[in-house]
């Protein structure tokens, strides 16, 4: 499969070598207006992830492929070239920390349009105004405040805004929603999904709320210490999970869990799990109550069905093990997360 | 530069901005002003006190001291400013290259800067006065080599967290050269603190234009500068007992509205930092903790009075 975004075997470690690597051997495709989620804990790689596909950091190994071409080795001028294109765009995480203090609304939006220089002073303008329009902000009100007068869900779609601005055909947005409200939240993901309907452009999504990706991914991919534990079409991930981080994952959404699936306390993991599970084997085995001597050698992620993959030895049998004794198994205490109607 | 307009504010500000106005007015027109010839000396009427002929009295040589005062502030505020300009001139831009001069460059600009730092000062003036002959410029040029580290470390200090700043980054993701992040990103933020720093350095170099006419560099007797002045007035202590007060007088009040100044710079500074407007390298991404050195070096070292 070829899209426009093909990440493979992206390793990516920072400080002393021999260190646990951020990413290790990561394989990621987006398609033409496809929405990927990427979804994992704090410190599973995701940011990581996103700054290594646009080039913030430089990986081990491994490539980035944007619509055919290798990014991850461009340098000097031809990396200005590629950026100055605005075809890939990255959305930073924290927006009062990514605009300039000093920078108006409308001068930061501007500013992809104005470092590339292939404007007039108009059509910038004309274009900023659109793009603060397709964010559903007031360009009159409030594009001469800087970025500390305003709220933090304007702060946030200017964010977007400029994100956008110069059209790109896949933006990275990293955890676009997670610090909005319930409102402004729903807001910015109709928004993503407009972009995608109304322009075509893929979208990479990364958060750490299943609920929030559930409604417009159209993929996901669960990252887990830096490995890619499992991947798919999204409703056949949050209905069937294959690897048991997702299921516990999913198990600890009630917005997202599926009926019938597992419940978290059929995941818990053993007691005291084996020792070699610290150094080596499966990333997830330290939490898997399924873990076995074979989980000792990494899994690699193997297709299973079509446009899935999961990184799991045991994929295909760890559901039969809950599936009778889980109701037997239950602690009265978790009746919460099991309430299924 | 929301900082400087801030910084405008205050009366302090305004006062020291007065002040300092009235500096230049003496420094520019000083000469002219001067009821006697600052250079006439009569021996007949020497080390006398204030009085109505001379307001401030007269030197060892009968020369007027209000006219010396006058015509001299021009050369020492020249001089400082010289001075100054030298170091901002040196320091700052290579402050502010040092920050994407990579690992071993960086390294290199350090160590050069620590050497630099090293040279004892008035052995390092005589020996460019030595050099390059004894006059006010080459006197001042070296003062501003010497200045150059302090502008630096400071620049380099202001501007490291900036260069890790994630709207920095993003400047770069759109394909921004070094000279427009510097430009729109980082010169703003950097401009307050390089303004205190010249404003302390200013200060100390007019005292220290004094020191070193006291070593006979730099400015020749009999022209009149205020360090030169008190300097030589130490010399007659026991003669004339308030005769050192004015030119101190005048480098106090000088010294004084610059760090007035450039305190209310700072302080506008320090606003800016509190509504969440400045960035945090610390808790940035991994990246970029793990790739920005460690600075509490270079603040500790720009820190410390040169002199």
């Amino acid at each position: 499969m070829s899209g426009l975004l093909e990440l493979s075997g992206l390793t990516v470690a920072f400080g002393r070598r021999g260190a646990r690597p951020v990413l290790d051997g990561v394989e990621l495709s987006v398609g033409e207006g496809e929405i990927v989620g990427v979804i994992g804990e704090t410190g599973s790689g995701k940011t990581t992830l996103a700054r290594t596909a646009v080039g913030l950091v430089p990986p081990r190994s491994g490539r980035v492929v944007f619509d055919g071409r290798e990014i991850s080795g461009l340098r000097g001028r031809a990396l200005r070239a590629f950026r100055r294109s605005g075809r890939l765009s990255y959305a930073f995480q924290d927006p009062l920390r990514a605009l300039d203090p000093e920078l108006t609304v409308r001068r930061a939006v501007a500013e992809p349009l104005a470092v590339a220089g292939d404007l007039g002073d108009t059509d910038i303008a004309a274009r900023v105004a659109e793009a603060l329009e397709t964010v559903g902000l007031d360009a009159a009100r409030l594009g001469d405040r800087p970025p500390g007068a305003i709220s933090g869900g304007q702060r946030q779609r200017v964010l977007l805004a400029r994100a956008i601005v110069a059209r790109p055909r896949l933006l990275i947005a990293d955890e676009p929603v997670s610090a909005l409200d319930a409102s402004n939240r729903n807001r910015v993901l109709r928004l993503l999904d407009r972009l995608r309907t109304e322009r075509g452009m893929a979208v990479v999504v990364i958060s750490h709320d299943l609920s929030s990706l559930a409604g417009i991914a159209d993929r996901v991919a669960v990252l887990y210490r830096g490995r890619v534990v499992e991947q798919g079409p999204v409703r056949e991930v949050f209905g069937r999970p294959l690897h048991p981080y997702t299921a516990l994952l999913i198990a600890s959404a009630p917005s997202v869990r599926a009926e019938g699936g597992p419940g978290a306390a059929a995941l818990r993991p053993a007691a005291d799990p084996p020792a070699w599970t610290a150094r080596e084997g499966c990333v997830f085995a330290h939490r898997c109550p399924f873990a076995i001597d074979a989980c000792r050698t990494a899994p690699v992620p193997a297709p299973v069905g079509r446009g899935r993959t999961a990184a799991c030895h045991r994929a295909s049998e760890w559901r039969e093990l809950i599936a009778a004794p889980v109701t037997a198994r239950r602690p009265p205490g978790t009746g919460l997360l099991e309430a299924a109607p | 530069m929301r900082t400087l307009r801030r910084a405008w504010r205050p009366t302090s500000a305004k006062v020291a901005l007065l002040v300092l106005l009235a500096i230049a007015l003496l420094a520019a027109f000083g000469g002219w002003l001067a009821p006697h010839d600052p250079l006439a000396q009569n021996p007949r009427n020497m080390l006398r006190g204030p009085g109505p002929g001379h307001l401030l009295g007269t030197d060892y040589l009968g020369r007027d001291v209000l006219s010396r005062l006058l015509e001299g502030s021009g050369r020492s505020v020249a001089g400082a400013v010289e001075a100054v300009a030298a170091a901002m001139a040196v320091g700052v831009p290579t402050g502010l290259a040092s920050l994407w001069m990579g690992r071993v460059g960086e390294w290199l600009a350090q160590r050069a800067v620590d050497a630099l730092m090293t040279l004892p000062f008035t052995v390092f003036a005589i020996a460019v006065v030595g050099a390059l002959g004894n006059g006010m410029h080459q006197a001042m040029l070296a003062l501003g080599v010497l200045y150059a580290p302090l502008f630096f470390r400071m620049t380099r200090a202001a501007g490291l967290s900036l260069r890790h700043a994630q709207y920095v980054e993003s400047a770069e993701l759109f394909g921004a050269s070094v000279g427009r992040v510097l430009r729109t990103h980082i010169w703003s933020k950097v401009l307050p603190t390089v303004i205190v720093t010249a404003a302390h350095a200013l200060a100390t170099c007019l005292l220290v234009v004094s020191s070193l006419t006291f070593l006979g560099v730099g400015v020749q007797p009999p022209a009149a500068t205020w360090g030169g002045m008190l300097a030589t007035d130490l010399g007659f202590l026991t003669q004339q007992i308030w005769a050192p007060v004015f030119p101190a007088a005048l480098i106090v009040i000088t010294a004084g509205a610059l760090n007035l100044l450039a305190d209310a710079v700072r302080d506008a500074g320090a606003d800016e930092l509190l509504p969440g407007g400045a960035p945090d390298p610390a808790t940035g991404s991994p990246a970029a903790t793990a790739e920005s050195p460690d600075t509490t070096k270079e603040r500790a070292d720009a820190a410390l009075p040169v002199v």
